[in-house]
């Protein structure tokens, strides 16, 4: 058998969410699951189709001038660092700073060319619908400067690495709700295959009624009015999901060169894998098969089995179709043993791009704590859940390995494997 | 703002161009000198890349209330320059 290739280090983590701007408000909020989901008016007085969110404490980002955006002083930004940046800039720089922090990398570390940038964003609808009917009304003539660069989706990658000075690789994932998680597989890929030792890895998305409000078009969002149920992935009353916004931070880095640096190790990401349906553009092949062969690739590249997973975080966003998919692939790859599976959008909402990286972190908090966190508003389990381990409360039991599950428009399908920082690299 | 736009002249513009410039200077630019002299270049000595140029160019369409072309912006040189500009284009006296 081919040895699997070798585990990267995660050595910092950095969170803006709607669960906590910190990993130990985060941690509590798992461990206790405590919801972010709040009432969320974006349009007093309009009928809108959803009307709860998973919210950011301590920001207000809603303006489309940035002069009037503020953010809590510890977060560290800057106003001129950010007045070009698309709103979700504010938060991928406060979290992507507290990363550097607990790793104890600071700037000038970044730009030796060794130290690469993925990141995964929607870039902002909201600040292009405003630009666009600026430039509208201007008859096309008056354009505002800022209007591609704080807008587009790539404009987490390019501003965070000119701003951070990185010389490395850099670019952004698009892939729907599973960038965030392609940008976390790939940048392990890219300290695995030697190209850089050391990636920082950011996902963000604005909350706006741009944003959000289309989803609608597609019947996916959740029509409930109580903000602390709305979200319930894996129950027979699911309606949609609940939206959310904010930023996760990563930083990896391989054995040596956080060796070199006497670098905390927090976890290990031990293997990924990647697949797609090839089904439809929306809709999850109904059999569950493109997120099968992903968890079934991730775990040969980690070079583990089913048996040795103890918890699965779920892509699980609480729509009716994607949830009973993700179910059936499950119950397809784990017979006999059961690990513990649940979603932590129950209590953050789905953070679309960001998705998958803010869960991969969450993962880390729960190698590092020791804990699993229970399936927050699961009364009723869908029938295909029927035989999967959906415990409603946390356990306090220290997984061996955690997969993290994702999944985007299209079928397209990531999944992470994540073991504790106890194990010792083979390479 | 409020007693240049009651009472335009080029001295108040004079004023205002330090604080104009000093919000759309880059990030990491040092602020700009002051007295802010006619001779002192825009790019070279006080760090104003295009992109700020435009900006500043789209600001001053928005509060001024006249027509710049970006490019019209890009072809000044130094402070006086830009406050000769300005100033025709306000027809200050």
């Amino acid at each position: 058998m081919t040895p699997a290739p070798a585990a990267v280090a995660v050595t910092g983590v950095g969170f803006v969410t709607s669960i906590g701007v910190n990993r130990r408000e985060v941690e509590t909020s798992l461990r206790q699951l405590r919801s972010g989901i709040r009432r969320w008016s974006p349009a007093p007085g309009l009928p809108l189709p959803v009307r709860v969110a998973g919210l950011v404490q301590g920001y207000d980002l809603d303006s489309v001038q940035a002069a009037d955006w503020s953010w809590p002083e510890q977060a560290g930004v800057h106003e001129a660092e950010v007045r070009a940046m698309p709103p979700q800039g504010v938060y991928a720089l406060a979290a992507l700073r507290e990363a550097m922090k607990e790793a104890g990398l600071t700037q000038g570390e970044l730009g030796t060319g060794s130290t690469g940038l993925f990141t995964a964003s929607a870039g902002s609808p909201r600040l292009l619908h405003h630009h666009l009917g600026r430039m509208e009304a201007s008859r096309w003539r008056r354009i505002h400067p800022h209007a591609v660069i704080s807008s587009i989706a790539g404009s987490l990658n390019f501003h965070l690495a000119a701003l951070l000075h990185v010389r490395g690789a850099s670019c952004g994932f698009t892939a729907a709700c599973a960038s965030g998680s392609h940008a976390l597989g790939f940048a392990v890929d890219e300290i695995r295959l030697g190209r850089q030792e050391r990636m920082l890895v950011v996902a963000a998305e604005e909350l706006s009624l741009e944003t959000v409000i289309p989803f609608a078009g597609l019947g996916a969002l959740s029509a409930a009015e109580d903000p602390a149920r709305a979200s319930r992935p894996f129950d027979v009353l699911r309606d949609g999901f609940v939206p959310t916004a904010g930023a996760v931070a990563l930083i990896l880095e391989s054995p040596a060169a956080a060796q070199k640096r006497g670098a905390p190790v927090r976890a290990w990401l031990r293997g990924w894998g990647h697949s797609g349906d090839g089904h439809h553009a929306v809709i999850p092949d109904p059999s569950g098969d493109g997120l099968f062969r992903a968890m079934h690739l991730a775990l040969r590249d980690a070079g583990l089995t089913p048996a040795d997973i103890d918890h699965v975080n779920a892509h699980a966003t609480s729509t009716p179709a994607g949830d009973r998919a993700e179910a059936i692939a499950l119950r397809q790859l784990f017979s006999g043993h059961q690990p513990a599976v649940s979603s932590s959008k129950a209590l953050t909402g789905h953070g679309l791009s960001m998705a998958g990286l803010m869960e991969a972190a969450f993962s880390v908090l729960c190698l590092e704590g020791g804990f699993i966190p229970g399936q927050a508003n699961l009364e009723q389990p869908d029938e295909a859940c029927r035989g999967l381990h959906l415990p409603a409360a946390t356990l306090n039991h220290p997984p061996r390995a955690i997969m993290n599950n994702s999944s985007g428009f299209g079928g397209s399908n990531v999944v992470h494997i994540l073991i504790p920082n106890t194990h010792t690299p083979t390479s | 703002m409020l007693r240049f736009q009651e009472s335009p002249c080029r001295e108040f513009l004079r004023e205002l161009l330090p604080g104009f410039i000093a919000y759309h200077l880059p990030q990491g630019a040092a602020p700009p000198p002051s007295p802010l002299t006619d001779d002192l270049r825009l790019a070279q000595d006080l760090g104003l890349d295009s992109l700020a140029l435009s900006e500043m160019a789209f600001k001053m369409e928005e509060i001024l209330g006249f027509t710049i072309e970006t490019r019209e912006v890009f072809d000044l040189q130094t402070v006086g320059d830009l406050i000769t500009f300005l100033g025709g284009k306000l027809a200050l006296p």
